[in-house]
């Protein structure tokens, strides 16, 4: 018996191929661009679950399971999903684990000996994200982004919350090379932090 | 430079996910108020950025203090990480074989990056040196190689561990096992200090990398809370021996001073050499800083801290901390005494008197200790109990498992240094143990669930005892405990030889295991990934142990890690072998054949004989769990 065999490739593989082409592959039902999908998302999306699931919830969860298998889910049954913006996917896909978290504190709200108080739950116990900057700095962060065009919104969160390269952002959005992304998402900061200073 | 070229000079380094000085950066740049506000949100963006790149870590710099050195007197008062100094400094794609990712720090002595081995195709951390004039004493490419040369002797699961050094490009590299973590430094500064237990556990911890440090022959000189790791799943790791020094330097050799001021014993701020006893003395300041927050000694400069231990003025742990158990004082002020032959005669004793702290005994008639571990209580100030006198009673229940899980780690440290063709002749013998296990105080009861799951094309399903596996199949654990607990999963073929399948070094999942969460095993590596055990052979049956126990086993854990570890770069090996001869071996750790001659001596009559058969409900149990499984995996023609 031999170490190890990874769910995916330890190291995430820099994409020629870009998402959206791959969606198209993997639901006209080729397993091997739902494959790279999900080689392409399960690592960052896993780092987003985790810096935003309440901490009580994150001892509650299994969150890497919960994120893999709603990943695995989500693209296996993504054929009626029409990406009509840039980023378009990887929103989807962190709209589906958010909901996969909300569902699973309602869930061990249900818990006998458990108080019950989904609110509570949610409300009351910081992110660790929520922890480090503080609520109303994220609340600020997120508002901001919101004004953003797609194309920033989707250089941002690709960049700062997915980790995501140059090269996958590149293919992402469309940017020839990967400096071109990396000067996106640069422009991108400044006009986040811009709108974010408005908001003090 | 124009607040606007200084904005988007900032937002790439952010985006580049390097370090930025903002303080320095605001100073430079001298901005009206709407200027500072959009600076001072970019750096909130920069602190978001770094949580999720970092998978916790808050900034940047969290990684790179555990690896840089400093010479700040009050360590963690002072960032040592910028790259101000050195803007738009370039990251060069590739070192060697390994593709550089990102720049996770820097400082004095160069640069920290997360990169790629592309040959073993795993993560590292690579330390890129920056050298000072080579005829100084202790610089240049050939005190460094050497330092490599010294740390990669080390092999212990509390330190952190170095693979190779090169030069490539005229710059003298490291490169190590990437540690995904905190530093105990950022803990204290975030949640304050530590309670005794806790801090005594991380202490032991540390005395043990210590004497592994010491019998290779080495001195840290830098022991420090900026200078220890947590890494996610808990374990501790003993970092940076970027100062590290012989403990035999030529004579005449006059030692340089190194590390950080205000962990050096006072003999070694006078000049004297380093010691294993001032690495005592180091950890000891470190368990002061750990409940305390404080250092005991502080001080402006190098000479006023040098004057306050000539004077005495040394806040004493029970000053500040009086709440504390009398024996973590005792151990704390022991390790401080300004006399290093007043202090612990060695890391092994003071991990000893550290067990007092926490309520577990030494070993009785621990013949194998060698005679530095005995007790010196009468130099050292500390009271040991009286053997059974501060423990609970040991139930009958606790001893039998442990003897058995003791007795399975005998039996597998002795295949282990047979040849295998003795090992295929002649069955374990139970009686030739290597050493005794300490007695760990007895626990409350705590129940245990656990099962295997075998993952075949993609499909996870559970596997029940006596179930099919196959070459390609993938295999993992799921174990789920009321209390925390120590896990440990052996695999041992029809030749008898064994593979320590968990814990694994460089694993984001390590003891002990959190309570009330069912964890997969092996679990995540450094960096996220997810791995199963893969069944790379066919022939027989595949044998597991598991054992848990709510506390550490020592020197039963001793013994399984010297067992060979399945390696990530044996998948790649396989994988390139053909159909045939992937019939014909057993483990790709030994890559040796089976040949006609059938599967050897079933030595797993015994391994029946000490631990039930691994059910999938819930067990209530006492004290240590051992449990055995068995998979058929026949050969598929």
């Amino acid at each position: 018996m031999d170490v190890p065999a990874p769910d995916s490739q330890p190291r995430p593989e820099i994409p020629d191929t870009p998402s959206l082409e791959l969606l198209q592959r993997a639901q006209a039902g080729d397993p091997t661009a739902l494959d790279q999908l999900c080689a392409r998302y399960l690592a960052p999306l896993r780092r987003w679950a985790h810096s935003r699931l309440p901490a009580r919830a994150r001892d509650l969860l299994a969150t890497d399971d919960l994120v893999q298998e709603t990943l695995l889910r989500t693209l296996k049954h993504i054929d009626g999903f029409e990406p009509r913006r840039p980023g378009a996917l990887q929103a989807y896909l962190r709209q589906a684990i958010a909901n996969r978290v909300r569902d699973e504190i309602r869930r061990v709200a249900r818990i006998p000996g458990h108080d019950g108080n989904e609110e509570t739950l949610v409300s009351s116990d910081p992110s660790p994200l929520e922890a480090l900057i503080g609520a109303q700095a994220l609340a600020r962060y997120e508002s901001a982004l919101q004004r953003l065009g797609d194309e920033e919104r989707a250089a941002v969160v690709a960049r700062v919350e997915l980790g995501c390269s140059y090269a996958e952002i590149g293919a992402e959005l469309g940017q020839r090379t990967p400096d071109a992304a990396r000067m996106m998402v640069s422009r991108a900061l400044i006009r986040l932090a811009r709108e974010m200073a408005d908001g003090v | 430079m124009a607040f606007e070229d200084a904005l988007q000079h900032l937002s790439l380094r952010v985006s580049d996910r390097d370090p930025v000085d903002w303080r320095r950066a605001l100073e430079d740049t001298a901005p009206a108020a709407v200027e500072r506000r959009i600076l001072e949100q970019l750096r909130i963006v920069g602190e978001i950025a770094a949580w999720h790149t970092g998978g916790g870590a808050p900034a940047t710099a969290e990684s790179t203090a555990a690896l840089a050195s400093d010479a700040a007197l009050t360590a963690g008062l002072t960032s040592a990480v910028s790259t101000a100094d050195n803007p738009g400094a370039a990251v060069p794609p590739v070192w060697g074989h390994l593709e550089l990712c990102e720049r996770v720090g820097n400082g004095a002595f160069g640069e920290v990056y997360r990169a790629w081995d592309t040959a073993l195709r795993r993560e590292v951390a690579l330390k890129l040196l920056q050298l000072e004039d080579s005829a100084s004493p202790g610089t240049g490419a050939g005190a460094a190689l050497e330092e490599a040369r010294n740390l990669a002797r080390i092999r212990h699961p509390n330190v952190v561990q170095v693979y190779g050094a090169e030069q490539h490009d005229g710059r003298v590299g490291l490169w190590m096992e990437f540690v995904r973590g905190r530093t105990l430094d950022a803990f204290v500064r975030e949640h304050g200090p530590f309670g005794a237990r806790e801090a005594a556990l991380v202490g032991q911890e540390l005395c043990r990398a210590l004497t592994a440090v010491h019998r290779a022959g080495l001195i840290h000189r830098d022991v420090k809370a900026r200078n220890v790791m947590r890494e996610d799943g808990g374990r501790i790791v003993l970092m940076d021996f970027g100062t590290g020094w012989e403990r035999n330097p030529d004579p005449g050799t006059r030692p340089h001073i190194a590390g950080t001021p205000v962990y050096m014993a006072p003999e070694v701020l006078q000049g004297a050499s380093a010691t294993p006893q001032s690495d005592l003395f180091a950890l000891g300041v470190l368990l002061h800083y750990l409940v305390t927050a404080q250092f005991p000694v502080e001080a402006a400069t190098v000479d006023e801290l040098r004057r306050a231990h000539a004077a005495g003025q040394v806040t004493l742990l029970r000053e500040v901390r009086p709440d504390l158990p009398e024996p973590y004082l005792q151990v704390v002020e022991a390790a401080l005494a300004p006399d290093p032959a007043h202090r612990f005669a060695s890391a092994g004793q003071m991990e000893r008197a550290l067990g007092a702290t926490l309520g577990i005994a030494p070993a009785a008639g621990n013949a194998e200790a060698p005679a530095e571990m005995q007790p010196a209580a009468s130099t050292a100030g500390v009271v040991e109990p009286a053997s059974g006198e501060r423990l609970p009673r040991r139930r009958p229940v606790l001893v039998a498992g442990l003897v058995a899980a003791v007795v399975v780690a005998g039996v597998f440290a002795l295949q282990l240094r047979r040849p295998a063709s003795d090992t295929a002749r002649t069955p374990p013998r139970a009686t030739a143990l290597p050493r005794q296990s300490a007695i760990p105080a007895v626990s409350d009861g705590y129940r245990v669930e656990a099962g295997f799951m075998r993952r075949r094309s993609g499909a996870r399903t559970a596997l029940d005892p006596g179930g099919q596996v196959a070459p390609g199949d993938g295999l993992s654990l799921e174990i789920q405990s009321s209390a925390p607990v120590y896990v440990y999963v052996v695999n041992e073929d029809e030749r008898g030889e064994c593979y320590l399948l968990f814990p694994l070094p460089g694993f984001e999942t390590a003891n002990p295991l959190k309570p009330d969460i069912k964890h997969q095993l092996p679990g995540r590596r450094a960096g996220g990934t997810l791995v199963d055990w893969e069944v790379s052979s066919a022939g027989g049956k595949e044998h597991l142990l598991v054992v848990a126990s709510p506390q550490r086993l020592a020197e039963f854990e001793a013994d399984l890690l010297a067992l060979p570890r399945a390696e990530s770069g044996g998948a790649a090996q396989y994988a390139q072998l053909s159909q045939a001869s992937k019939l014909r071996l057993r483990g790709i750790g030994s890559l040796q054949e089976v040949g006609d001659s059938g599967p050897g001596p079933n030595s797993n009559g015994r391994l029946a004989a000490l631990a039930a058969q691994l059910p999938r409900t819930a067990e209530v149990v006492e004290g240590v769990w051992v449990r055995q499984v068995e998979f058929e995996n026949p050969v598929q023609h």
